[in-house]
């Protein structure tokens, strides 16, 4: 399909968006936190993906690609932009918890929100690596690869990623989402 | 060692959770096609334009090597088929003679060369 692509197969691109549009909108959603801004991300990808797949060398290496290019484009657009979410998509993800049904769930679901804030709280540069190293599962050297660094700057932001989401999970214990945020 | 195993899986949980629902919209496709062909659009006149301006160049460029030459070749024909006005009407001369140097004058006159040689 990616050799398709490269030949100007409209067709080939249409599926590989179908393929990893959702995968790309929720990792630059999870880097920037702004749906919106995500969007224009993973729009902003799939056109360079489509004017520049020639100079794409292993076919077989068209994810590890096209990822470089949306968490590239996603750090920069994260680094302009606040972290600070829009007030309606704080009380969205609030109205999420209302629907539980016993006290554990409750308790879950507190704690996950304040994972997630604390997450959200982060530098861009230790939330990318969180991001690229929990959800999407990639390894280190392929986190180095993707940013254009050296592994060893990935694993210290991992560690001090770790540390910071850990130091302000302590610090605030039995916080809600809206205060968190 | 555990602990550390179940705050990962928390993480990672929980990052799953945050993307649950998140689906790109109906129109990105469309903005995505359509920005495509905008940048090709672009592309072709950035061509257009790029072979515009190597035309111009090298239209430019044979102009300049043309006047150069010319102006070039009237300066050597300047500086070999004239002189300056010489008052004193002698000409002095470095010539080799017979293995050594000797200095030549020519006295220019109007209606004759004479030539007055020394060494």
């Amino acid at each position: 399909m990616v050799r398709q692509l490269k030949e100007g197969d409209k067709t080939s691109f249409d599926l590989l968006y179908e393929k990893y549009k959702n995968m790309a909108l929720h990792t630059a959603y999870l880097i920037t936190g702004d749906l919106p801004g995500s969007e224009d991300i993973v729009q902003d990808t799939f056109v360079k993906v489509w004017l520049h797949c020639r100079e794409l060398k292993d076919d077989g290496g068209f994810k590890a690609w096209m990822m470089q290019i949306l968490v590239r484009t996603a750090y920069r657009s994260g680094k302009k932009k606040s972290r600070e979410l829009p007030d309606e998509e704080i009380m969205q993800k609030a109205d999420k918890g209302q629907h539980f049904s016993s006290m554990e769930q409750v308790i879950a679901r507190e704690e996950a929100e304040r994972i997630a804030g604390a997450v959200r709280a982060l530098p861009i540069k230790q939330r990318t690596v969180v991001v690229l190293y929990y959800y999407q599962e990639y390894k280190v050297s392929e986190i180095a690869a993707m940013l254009g660094v050296m592994e060893g700057t990935v694993k210290s932001r991992l560690h001090t990623a770790r540390k910071m989401l850990r130091g302000s999970l302590m610090s605030e214990p039995g916080m809600t989402v809206r205060e968190l945020v | 060692m555990r602990e550390q195993e179940a705050w990962e899986e928390k993480i990672k949980n929980v990052l799953d959770l945050e993307c649950d629902g998140v689906t790109a919209s109906r129109d990105l496709k469309d903005r995505i096609d359509r920005q495509i062909l905008e940048s090709q659009k672009e592309a072709g006149n950035k061509k257009k334009f790029s072979m515009k301006k190597l035309v111009i160049g090298v239209a430019a460029g044979c102009l300049l090597i043309s006047g150069g030459v010319f102006a070039t070749g009237h300066a050597v024909s300047l500086s070999t088929h004239s002189f300056l006005p010489n008052p004193t009407g002698v000409t002095v001369i470095w010539e080799k003679r017979k293995g050594s140097w000797a200095i030549r004058r020519i006295r220019w006159s109007r209606s004759q060369t004479d030539i007055n040689s020394r060494g």
